[in-house]
């Protein structure tokens, strides 16, 4: 089923963008290659695609910008916000492009033409108050394919209006050539089998182009017969699914509230799935009875069902009801919100028969997003190997994101990057949480120290731990130092220090380290 | 189980709904080792407490990153919840043996794993375990000494350090077993000792 779609186009956009003026002679170069010109610079033979040399040798006095969508972005929402008074449901395609389906404003105006004349006068003017007049155009035709085509004509045309009649988007699409399609390679193939135009196109049978093309083929042949059914408006507003629930009176006990939350839940739950939708991140709104608020939001890869949705109230509430003393809320819960954050067209969700995710994995997840309920997220950490000379800069503990296991590619990947003068094999089991003082001692009891050309001052004999009484525990081996000079070239992280290796009689292996002249244990081999 | 710990073990393996204790000089070290099987062939292992073990070392005793969390409990008290939340739902728990349980938490979670089959190892980092909980299977690392380190050149390779196993039933008689641990690819092995009458022996019962 074809959308009748208004689509406004302003080709010219990322230079209108610059706010350079309408008579400059200006483009935008990027990667050697001009991606938009002025009109001025058009009259002087500057065209999209040419190369930056090329295009100076035509016009001594082109001014080149550099692309910056942010930019294009941010002033084209001014331009969104004019179309917004025709409609709310305005999608932006990219910076310069923006479509909307015309079905209610087009009666309201009073059809296609007078709603797209309107449109297009009204961006003429805000655009021509700054001196772009005849920078855009608007085109009305069956999908988005065909009315962005139409757009590009009107651009030129009077009034920057152009109407393709509803059923005829065949019949206009037919003269364009086939590399309007997007798609350069196909051009390049069609090209060569004889068939330049859409119409051409078009005419080959729907098995045919299948047979060779495939699933993509047969989607741009759809397109070329007019036949264009992507969606033009993405997104229901998710704030229709908000669902609240008040407590009276309010509960004191976790079971109470994940009562009330589980009939709100399968509520949610079930209106999502009318819409044929899953929701992928929940926002979870507890308030109590004296005011005080916690939210939390949770993210699911998958697909929230109506227990997960409840599991996870559950376990906010067990974790802020019987936490901490000092965190436990004064009153009890008197309103609970369910705001679906995220939604995504529900696929159903499958086990991997070979590897993948298993069961195991899903009542992992389910027990380690329990305990961030009761503990806080930091509380859980998983490994991700980061790559370093140090034990506790190879791997260091990151955040278990998404709950029911999955989480974000590149956890586990290995970094195989050599980094010369890592601490070598096998690397320590503990890595003292809190800095650890030690003393590095010679035979005759004076304390060790490193050179700058990383040197020892004398042989290590003995260490002795600050905290302890008495004497200390001889060393049977050592080896260093290790120099280690790091991000000399950042003055916030730069590291420069030297490690020793040290065996003591008592059985224990260290690393120790010096860093502007004193001691500590680095890691512990146990 | 890994092959040179399946020695040293009754049962040639961990037993689910177990409880195992590790103490002395390289506890960190063996029960990484004893975890690495179970995890290699799909299991979860959490670590709660421990917040010193570098996760740099877990993934060199070959325990799959993906299947591997770390739980911090802080001094919020409630590690007695977590472990209730986790028993059952993963298969090995590493517990670190300075977070205290009292009796009546101990009685509830040692039922709690044995009616749900998993595998709680409790360990004390350098020190000896004192802990309330009923245990299956003890074992302590002793004896401890390091290969490869001479005065002032190599570096750290090997350990050689001579394991002590006590337990109930059939672990019931004390045996000995002396492990490189780590052997040189940092992973374990059986260490072969001379006795004075030239006889080598690895495990003695």
């Amino acid at each position: 089923m074809n959308v009748r779609t208004l689509v406004v186009l302003c080709p010219d956009w990322p230079v209108i963008a610059t706010a350079a003026s309408a008579d400059e002679a200006v483009a935008v170069i990027a990667a050697n290659r001009v991606t938009a010109t002025s009109p001025a610079a058009r009259a002087e033979g500057v065209e999209v695609g040419l190369r930056r040399r090329d295009a100076q040798r035509r016009c001594p006095g082109l001014h080149i910008v550099d692309p910056d969508p942010d930019r294009d972005a941010r002033v084209f929402a001014s331009i969104a916000a004019l179309v917004d008074q025709f409609t709310p449901r305005v999608e932006l395609s990219s910076p310069g492009s923006l479509a909307f389906p015309t079905l209610g404003p087009s009666r309201y105006f009073g059809g296609d033409e007078p709603l797209a004349k309107l449109v297009a006068s009204e961006i003429d003017d805000a655009l021509g108050s700054s001196g772009w007049f005849d920078a855009v155009g608007v085109g009305v035709a069956d999908g988005i394919f065909a009315a962005t085509r139409a757009a590009e004509l009107a651009v030129a045309r009077p009034g920057h209006v152009s109407v393709i009649p509803s059923g005829e988007s065949a019949t206009f699409l037919s003269p364009f050539p086939v590399s309007v399609l997007g798609r350069p390679e196909l051009a390049d193939v069609l090209c060569r089998l004889g068939l330049r135009r859409i119409g051409d196109f078009a005419a080959l049978n729907v098995d045919d182009v299948v047979a060779r093309f495939g699933i993509e083929g047969r989607f741009l042949h759809r397109l070329a017969r007019g036949i264009d059914d992507r969606p033009s408006s993405v997104g229901l507003p998710s704030r229709s699914f908000d669902i609240e629930s008040v407590i009276d009176p309010p509960a004191e006990r976790v079971d109470i509230a994940a009562f009330a939350a589980r009939s709100i839940a399968d509520d949610l739950h079930d209106r999502l799935c009318a819409e044929g939708l899953a929701c992928t991140r929940l926002l979870v709104v507890i308030e109590t009875d004296v005011g005080e608020r916690l939210e939390r939001v949770w993210r699911h890869e998958g697909a929230l069902s109506s227990t997960g949705i409840v599991d996870r109230v559950r376990w906010q509430l067990d974790g802020w009801l019987n936490g901490p003393s000092a965190q436990r809320p004064s009153g009890g819960v008197s309103r609970l919100l369910l705001v679906p954050d995220e939604v995504m067209p529900a696929r159903g969700r499958q086990h991997g028969f070979w590897g993948g995710e298993t069961e195991a994995d899903e009542r992992a997840g389910r027990a380690l997003a329990r305990v961030q309920g009761m503990l806080g997220v930091a509380a859980v950490t998983v490994p991700e190997r980061r790559g370093g000379r140090g034990p506790a800069d190879v791997v260091v503990r990151a955040p278990f994101v998404g709950v029911d296991g999955d989480d974000g590619p590149g956890r586990g990947v290995a970094l195989d990057a050599p980094w010369p003068g890592r601490v070598p094999s096998p690397l320590p089991t503990l890595l003292p949480t809190e800095p650890l003082p030690i003393q590095v001692l010679d035979a005759r009891g004076a304390s060790v120290w490193v050179s700058g050309r990383g040197t020892l001052s004398a042989e290590p004999s003995m260490v002795r731990f600050d905290d302890a009484v008495g004497g200390g525990v001889s060393i049977l081996g050592w080896a260093g130092p290790w120099p280690c000079d790091e991000r000399w070239w950042d003055q916030l992280t730069h590291r420069r220090r030297a490690r020793l290796q040290l065996a003591l009689s008592d059985g224990r292996a260290l690393l120790v380290q010096i860093e502007q002249g004193s001691w500590s244990v680095e890691a512990i081999y146990d | 189980m890994v092959e040179p710990l399946a020695q040293l073990v009754p049962d040639g393996g961990l037993i689910r709904g177990s409880t195992v204790t590790i103490g002395g000089v390289g506890a960190t070290s063996l029960a990484l080792q004893l975890s690495t099987a179970a995890s290699q062939s799909g299991s979860w292992v959490v670590v709660v407490g421990l917040n010193d073990l570098a996760p740099a070392a877990v993934l060199e005793a070959n325990l799959d990153a993906e299947r591997i969390a770390f739980i911090d409990p802080g001094n919020s008290g409630r590690h007695v919840d977590v472990l209730a939340a986790l028993i059952g739902a993963v298969d090995v728990i590493v517990l670190d043996a300075r977070l205290s349980l009292r009796p009546s938490d101990s009685r509830r979670l040692a039922s709690r794993l044995r009616e749900r089959g998993s595998i709680l190892i409790v360990v004390s980092p350098g020190g000896a375990v004192n802990s309330s909980l009923s245990v299956d299977l003890s074992l302590t690392v002793g004896d401890a000494q390091w290969e490869g380190l001479g005065r002032g050149h190599g570096h750290l390779r090997s350990r050689h350090v001579r394991v002590g196993v006590n337990g109930r039933g059939r672990a019931s008689r004390t045996a000995r077993c002396e492990l490189l641990l780590p052997a040189i690819d940092a992973q374990v092995a059986i260490a072969e000792s001379e006795r004075e009458d030239g006889t080598v022996v690895a495990f003695s019962r």
